[in-house]
């Protein structure tokens, strides 16, 4: 690992680069291997990897590149020797393979040149990577080459073989001629979709067709015969699967259906609802875990002793590292204001006192749990102080699981200090106030600047939904934060809410764009009278500064009908009034309860 | 399918009956002619030209392939065999050696036009290309037959039609392997003495087979054999896949080579058949191999033998992989007199 | 060559005539918009100007609108006395397949073989629109002249569109992509910093290209492009480049010139975001690498309301023929009121 670079005087530790501009050995350097259940990747399963943008799908993906392992590992033939698995890094870009043109063809049509279209694409990227790892196998090569024309349809893969020849020598560069005549079915498949888009008249198709079973696992399996590669699957990794049309991905998932993991792999990252099917193209349905498994990078849970945490803690320390920063601990280097903490500490005392007065209710920790963090917003509340959210737990609280939501901030804050004049050689710590202008800023463009790129987003007829939603959210925070400052407040620290009953299609837009913009994360819960479960949206931390709300943990949930639900996306103040009325007048046993523990 | 004089009736004939009364059908027969109008023309030269020491390629060869599918369709027992079907099948067999032509290189610009013109008359829908592309590959590699769909759906004219990919690719690969016989070779070269080593093993075998015969309705093929005593006995290189069976590891004499073939169209019927049962069933083979010593045939070896599924198959296994019905050791030990050896001294005698 | 005149000193000069002297075009081809300027061209033409056929193309969304849907009726007023027929084209800005299908239709519906001479006004297209148009007719009318007719205004609004709806590629540019290649975003930039974020974050290029229109049409509108980019331009990874806007030749020349460095060594995508003209000068570029992929950011709102204001200038240009079928022509043959390109309307 390239450590402490010494030429990096003018660069900020927490910048975020998307992983495709990192050169491998950057990417090797910034990725935590720990807490981010890579070894599940890693294992000989096809595998989705869901997560938000930003939440490191990326580089855990492009980590597993053969560039990066090697660097990791030393050498190629380390890597292949420990991990027992090569990796072809395919990312589906805009346009790439989603082409607009698909659309004019038939759907049996589209089929073979969607999948076709894949094939070559992955090919492509394969042969790439070989190259760069075994320039030094020609016979070897050669044997392949010979092999991969042979499985082509000989008759109309002629004309490409014959063109290849003219600017290759397949007897001496095997790979590059190899690679030349991919490059020349891509065309042909390419000069296809113009043609029959603008010419008058039938366009034929000049090129090859190829498909899983008769090209694209044969073709893996014969790469088992190169030294070094033989028992090592491929393990061919498909970044932001959720671009590609819904033929496309339903040509993965009949990829996915077969299970010929010990040649091939296939990982594919996608957003949270943006992957639309999990059919096959014969209609039937790949599930989990017999056809595949699952990560989700997005986490729920950001207590001090989870992954998430010490994830973002040892990604922090490592950057601190790298850029030579003067501390090395992320909790230094991102204090929390003393003064608060001091005033917690001393409500903390006096509850743990009340509680061993009464010696209840309940135990110890979770009185204190429920109460002390409450009675510190309340108290900040009276003294007409603003709540501080520095400090690197609250950071990684707020970041709701998104390892992006937690750089760019802190990026902002080791900016803003520079702008204030201070050396970023000598910057030591980040101060709480700037902690605090910055991620106060952060979170009040999360709620109003997000809402304004949103509707840019969507087409003008979707335009109320956005409103309904800022409502709806506006209406949550404000309840929130009425119970968490309530005194008597019994569930203080509301954060959650799940819905009873059945809600009209109009209402489930408004849920639904709330989840594919994060402003809720969506679980599953089983209900106490059981039989089912029940869903359960979360509210997305980064909310927390704007409506004072309390990022470290939550307990309890709110149950909503579809009556109350309407109300909340229409008029906040209404909808806290008689929320609030009617929670005095519900018995305490009927308000959920669920303690998260710390 | 079978006509009035009770002979089985060609799937080209029945394709082109269809296509009197059917548009589609009618579209279907006409890209199916012209493009074997123009192969037979354009292409077939130019595979003896490229391939001259090859068993044969050409139309004779095409027309045995389309006889023993015709001979394997004629009574469906599950199915309609409808217009495409037969229009896949037919492409299937004229197309699946036209990449022979470009086992040598030379020429390869001719061809490209050839394939060009093939594709443009024979194939107006990328769907129908693959499908028939599918069907082809499916009978070079050893457990093709996974590489077409069990069931698919296809729009030609706006008509959708379900098509089996899978099964009738078995019907093709299957018709293949049970249509090398002697009409696949030269017997004047033969004679001359002029066929490469190489090849010389697949010439001889080719020329023993006088015939094979799908007898629906009594479930089998019967394949007809006749060996000259010289020929049995005769030493040739072994193939690659056959070195299992040679004892020194290099060589294998003809008999031993020809019960190898009968193992594999064995293994064939049994892998195929699976797949084809809606259109047929075919449970066995028969065959009748005799020895002959000039115009004489010999009467001790005169045998005829049924190969079926008996042998070992695991329960629950892939379907989709091929069969390994065991015959070589089984037959040399049934009949010892076919043994190399044995034949030897009948030659000496 | 562009050649550029006042609206004023064309009438002056009696209107446009015909491509061939004393011969009607074959074709007339317009779009109705909402602009004030989207008749301009039309009521120029020469009082013996005749076409054969004429289309009005529009976008449907926009039927509702009621300055659109005047402007329809107005060019079919003033064309269907000079064409023996005049079509109206209905097509579509969301769905891409029904716009493209829509101009195909059009296009394929003449005797292609006969269509020798082209005039399109290309002024009040969206940019998706004329680029399916102008592929259509040079890769189907290969031996036809196509003249661009295009009108500059005085002053655009102070916004012309807002939102993304989606991000796609133009049917007929798939470019070729490889996997194993980066991807470099080339942007003629207008004045919608917003689509071309978009384009940014949906394509995520390795490297983006940002183009500047210098000459412009009307010079102010090259500060305020430069203006409206600024926050593009600040990020790491964009370097700037400068094009003609106001010439289709010109433009693909600098375009030709740039891209060629690139070609095998990233997935080019062309997002032309500028001038009609320089749109056309993209067209030709793409032409002949075949390799770029042409982009369009698909807005959610137009300003319908203040989307441009007058008419200033009319530019006129005629596509260069395919190198294939390049024929002989005289400069004569322009027949077009140019004794002073100079000459500008009064602001």
């Amino acid at each position: 690992m390239n450590i402490e670079r010494n030429d990096m005087n003018a660069s900020n530790p927490f910048v975020v680069e998307s992983p495709e501009k990192l050169a491998p050995n950057e990417l090797v350097d910034l990725f935590v291997e720990k807490f981010t259940k890579i070894e599940v990747l890693k294992e000989r399963k096809h595998t989705f990897l869901w997560g938000s943008r930003g939440s490191g799908k990326s580089m855990m993906l492009r980590y597993l590149d053969p560039q990066c392992q090697t660097i990791t590992h030393g050498s190629i033939a380390k890597a292949l020797e420990r991990e027992r698995f090569f990796a072809v890094y395919c990312p589906c870009k805009e346009g790439q393979l989603n082409k607009t043109d698909l659309k004019l063809l038939s759907e049996d049509a589209r089929s073979v040149i969607t999948e076709h279209m894949l094939i070559l694409n992955v090919l492509d990227t394969l042969i790439d990577s070989m190259q760069r790892q075994f320039p030094q196998y020609h016979e070897e090569w050669s044997s392949f080459a010979e092999h991969v024309i042979n499985l082509f349809d000989r008759a109309s893969i002629a004309s490409s073989k014959a063109e290849a020849d003219i600017t290759e020598d397949l007897s001496k560069k095997p790979l590059g001629w190899l690679r030349e005549l991919v490059a020349i079915e891509n065309r042909k498949l390419c000069k296809f979709l113009r043609d029959n888009a603008l010419l008058s008249g039938r366009a034929d198709y000049q090129g090859v067709t190829s498909g899983y079973h008769d090209f694209l696992l044969p073709c893996l399996k014969s790469l088992q015969k190169i030294p070094g590669l033989s028992s090592v699957a491929i393990f061919v990794l498909l970044d932001d699967a959720d671009r590609l049309s819904d033929d496309q991905q339903r040509v993965l998932n009949t990829w996915v259906a077969n299970r010929d993991q010990s040649t091939v792999c296939f990982k594919i990252s996608a957003q949270h609802n943006e992957y639309r099917t999990f059919l096959t193209r014969g209609g039937g349905l790949i599930e989990q875990p017999h056809d595949y498994s699952e990560i989700d990078t997005d986490e729920v849970y950001t207590r001090s002793k989870s992954d998430y945490f010490n994830k973002v803690r040892l990604i922090a320390e490592r950057r601190l590292k790298i850029y030579n920063v003067k501390t090395r601990e992320i909790k230094e280097f991102l204090p929390p204001d003393p003064t608060e903490e001091a005033l917690f500490q001393k409500i903390r005392l006096a509850t743990e006192k009340e509680w061993e007065q009464s010696q209840g209710p309940g135990r110890k920790q979770d009185f204190m749990t429920r109460y002390a963090k409450a009675r510190l917003f309340q108290r900040l509340k009276a003294n007409k102080q603003r709540k501080s959210y520095a400090g690197f737990e609250n950071l990684v609280h707020l970041s709701s699981g998104v390892v992006r939501d937690f750089l760019e901030p802190c990026y902002l804050m080791f900016d803003r200090c520079i702008e204030k004049g201070k050396d970023p050689q000598l910057i030591a710590s980040i101060p709480p106030g700037v902690q605090n202008e910055i991620i106060f800023r952060y979170s009040e463009d999360f709620l109003i600047l997000r809402f304004k790129k949103i509707r840019k987003d969507l087409p003008v007829e979707q335009w109320t939904v956005v409103d309904k939603l800022a409502t709806l959210i506006e209406s949550l925070g404000r309840l929130f934060y009425e119970r968490l400052h309530d005194p008597d407040a019994r569930e203080a620290r509301l954060f959650s809410f799940t819905v009873h009953g059945t809600i009209s299609s109009e209402i489930e837009e408004v849920l639904n764009l709330g989840l594919r913009y994060r402003y809720f994360q969506l679980r599953t819960y089983s209900t106490k009278e059981g039989g089912g479960r029940l869903k359960w949206y979360i509210l997305n931390r980064l909310l927390c500064p704007v409506y004072k709300l309390d990022p470290t943990g939550f307990e309890g949930r709110i149950s909503l009908t579809p009556e109350f639900l309407k109300i909340a996306c229409e008029n906040p103040g209404r909808f806290v009034q008689l929320r609030l009325k009617l929670s005095d007048a519900v018995p305490k046993s009927k308000i959920d309860f669920y303690l998260t523990g710390e | 399918m079978i006509n009035m004089e009770g002979s089985i009736k060609s799937i080209e004939k029945l394709l082109e009956e269809l296509a009197g009364n059917d548009e589609t059908a009618n579209n279907l027969w006409h890209q199916y002619s012209a493009m074997k109008n123009y192969l037979h023309k354009e292409y077939h030269p130019w595979v003896q030209a490229n391939c001259p020491y090859f068993t044969d390629h050409g139309q004779p060869h095409i027309d045995c392939v389309i006889q023993s599918a015709s001979q394997l369709l004629s009574k469906p027992s599950q199915i309609t065999i409808t217009s495409l079907d037969l229009y896949l099948v037919l492409c299937a067999i004229i197309w699946h050696d036209v990449g022979m032509v470009f086992k040598r290189s030379g020429h390869s610009s001719e061809v490209k036009v050839i394939i060009d013109k093939i594709k443009e008359l024979g194939f107006p829908d990328i769907s129908v290309n693959r499908l028939v592309v599918e069907l082809v590959k499916a009978h070079e590699q050893a457990d093709g037959l996974k590489i077409p769909e069990r069931e698919q759906d296809c729009t030609i004219d706006a008509k959708t039609f379900t098509v089996s990919p899978r099964a009738l690719a078995a019907i093709v690969r299957f018709s293949d392997e049970i249509s090398e016989n002697r009409s696949r070779v030269s017997h004047g070269l033969l004679q001359d003495g002029r066929i490469p080593k190489e090849n010389l093993i697949y010439w001889e075998y080719a020329n023993c087979v006088t015939a094979a015969r799908v007898d629906p309705s009594r479930e089998r093929v019967i394949v007809s054999i006749e060996i000259e005593v010289d020929k049995a006995i005769s030493t040739h290189s072994c193939p690659e896949k056959c070195r299992p069976y040679s004892k020194d590891g290099k060589s294998l004499t003809l008999i031993e080579y020809l019960v190898t073939r009968l193992q594999k169209m064995n293994n064939e019927r049994a892998y195929c058949g699976r797949e084809f049962e809606k259109y047929a069933s075919i449970r066995e083979i028969e065959v009748r191999l005799r020895l002959v010593e000039g115009e004489q045939r010999l009467e001790r070896y005169n045998d005829t033998f049924v190969l079926d599924d008996s042998g070992i198959e695991p329960v629950g296994g892939d379907t989709t992989r091929r069969p390994q019905i065991e015959v070589f050791t089984d037959f040399f030990s049934q009949y010892p007199h076919w043994a190399p050896d044995k034949i030897k001294e009948v030659k000496c005698t | 060559m562009v050649a550029e005149a006042s609206l004023e000193s064309v009438a002056d000069k009696g209107g446009l005539s015909t491509i061939r002297k004393g011969i009607s075009d074959d074709l007339f081809f317009v779009c109705a918009s909402f602009e004030q300027r989207t008749t301009s061209a039309a009521k120029c033409l020469a009082e013996d100007y005749r076409a054969k056929k004429a289309f009005v193309y529009y976008n449907e969304e926009f039927i509702s609108n009621r300055e659109t849907a005047r402007n329809l009726q107005k060019l079919c007023t003033v064309l269907r006395p000079k064409c023996d027929v005049t079509d109206e084209v209905a097509g579509s800005l969301i769905d891409p397949k029904k716009q493209f299908m829509a101009l195909r239709k059009a296009i394929l519906s003449l005797d292609l073989d006969s269509v020798k001479a082209v005039t399109v006004d290309v002024t009040t297209f969206n940019r998706e629109a004329l680029l399916v148009l102008m592929a259509l007719l040079r890769n189907n009318c290969k031996s036809a002249r196509i003249r661009v007719l295009y009108v500059s205004p005085t002053k655009h609004g102070e916004w012309l569109s807002r939102g993304f709806r989606e991000v796609r590629n133009i049917i007929g540019f798939p470019g070729i992509q490889r996997g194993s290649r980066s991807t470099m975003l080339v942007v003629l930039s207008g004045f919608e910093p917003d689509r071309i974020r978009k384009l940014i974050e949906e394509h995520e290029p390795k490297t983006v290209l940002l183009g500047f229109g210098d000459p412009p049409t009307e010079r102010q509108f090259l500060d305020r492009n430069i203006e409206e980019q600024k926050t593009v331009l600040a990020r790491q990874n964009v370097e700037r480049f400068n094009f003609p806007a106001n010439g289709i030749e010109k433009c693909h020349r600098i375009l030709t010139e740039l891209l060629s460095k690139y070609l095998f060594e990233y997935n080019i995508i062309l997002a032309p975001m500028s001038t009609k003209l320089s749109t056309l000068g993209g067209y030709l570029t793409v032409e002949a690498m075949q390799e770029i992929q042409m982009t369009y950011c698909v807005p959610s709102q137009y300003n319908v309301k203040n989307y441009s204001k007058g008419e200033s200038h009319l530019f006129m240009e005629e596509m260069p023929m395919r190198p294939k079928d390049a024929l002989t022509k005289s400069r004569s043959d322009l027949d077009f009121p140019t004794r002073n390109t100079s000459c500008r309307s009064p602001k």
